[in-house]
């Protein structure tokens, strides 16, 4: 008994290095987004192709749906956009583009270049609807239920395989 | 012995400088405000709140872009007489409970807020434990040495 006691704090250090140890290669940079449920907020912008069109949530139709996050600055959307453009041309779901603090040229310029996934791609220059879904960075992307609300959001990336985990449940 | 005082003082002035460097009071944006107090909450305000891009800094030490937007918005908040409530509101609708540096007791962080108290009642408990069951081998020992 008495050298259980003498042991304890050898015991507890133990424990506390393998919990340390173990957080980390942790690398958790998903931040739980508090809209999951919600509607997708409001807002009015202009469309990336046409300045003079404004649109609305209500513009936003044929759920589910994906909106992806993304700018010409954003190194990782470039990563990412093979595999939208995938989902595309396989039919799988809508996706809306909110295109993040960009120019209007150049993002134009590089979807006509690249290839453009979206249905369309809300402009959002000054970042008020990115600010409105808690976006931290691009590319972040979320996912909108047959019933309109936010499902997931995946910050980083959309690769086949976040796809497979995180996103393909709610699409049957 | 002047010529050291003055080189002592040297040093720990530009160690002064040297760390309010690093906690970003160097590279300040301007936000002007007309009424000091605002002012104050401001600068208070925006040690308060966690960046949510680079997750160890808070919003005033912060130059991420998501940072300066965030500095932007509760300038504006305030400028507009919202109240530090409503401001906080408005991050949380938005980012969730991890912007804030100081989390609300709710279901999910009260271990945060209880847990050291349980621990210290436990460590008192074993402490006193201890105590109590060491006293009969003391006095043993003292009994035994006259």
């Amino acid at each position: 008994m008495r050298r259980l006691i003498h042991a304890t704090p050898l015991i507890i250090f133990g424990l506390l290095v393998l919990v340390l140890f173990s957080s980390l290669d942790n690398k958790n940079d998903q931040l739980e987004s508090v809209l999951i449920d919600k509607n997708f907020p409001n807002f009015s912008l202009t469309k990336l192709e046409n300045e003079d069109h404004t649109i609305t949530r209500k513009d936003l139709s044929n759920f589910p749906a994906l909106v992806n996050v993304w700018a010409t600055w954003c190194i990782t959307c470039r990563v990412e956009h093979p595999f939208l453009m995938s989902l595309k041309e396989k039919s799988v779901i809508n996706i809306y583009g909110l295109n993040y603090k960009d120019s209007r040229v150049k993002a134009v310029e590089l979807l006509k270049r690249d290839g453009n996934p979206f249905v369309y791609s809300i402009f959002d220059k000054k970042g008020s609807l990115a600010m409105d879904l808690g976006v931290y960075g691009a590319p972040e992307t979320f996912l909108i239920d047959s019933a309109g609300l936010i499902k997931v959001r995946h910050v980083g990336a959309l690769t086949p395989d976040v796809w497979e985990k995180k996103f393909i449940k709610y699409l049957k | 012995m002047r010529k050291f005082i003055t080189c002592l003082s040297l040093t720990i002035l530009s160690f002064f400088l040297i760390s309010n460097e690093m906690i970003g009071g160097g590279t300040q944006e301007i936000y002007p405000f007309d009424d000091q107090q605002k002012e104050i909450r401001f600068n208070s305000l925006i040690q308060d709140y966690r960046c949510p891009k680079c997750q160890s800094s808070n919003l005033a030490g912060s130059n991420a872009p998501i940072a300066k937007d965030l500095k932007l918005e509760i300038y504006k908040l305030i400028k507009e007489n919202k109240s530090d409530q409503q401001i906080t509101n408005f991050l949380t609708q938005r980012y969730g409970d991890f912007i804030l540096y100081k989390p609300p007791f709710n279901s999910l962080t009260y271990i945060l807020w209880v847990g050291p108290f349980i621990l210290f009642c436990f460590i008192l408990l074993f402490v006193g434990w201890l105590v109590v069951s060491k006293k009969p081998s003391n006095s043993e020992k003292f009994l035994d040495s006259e």
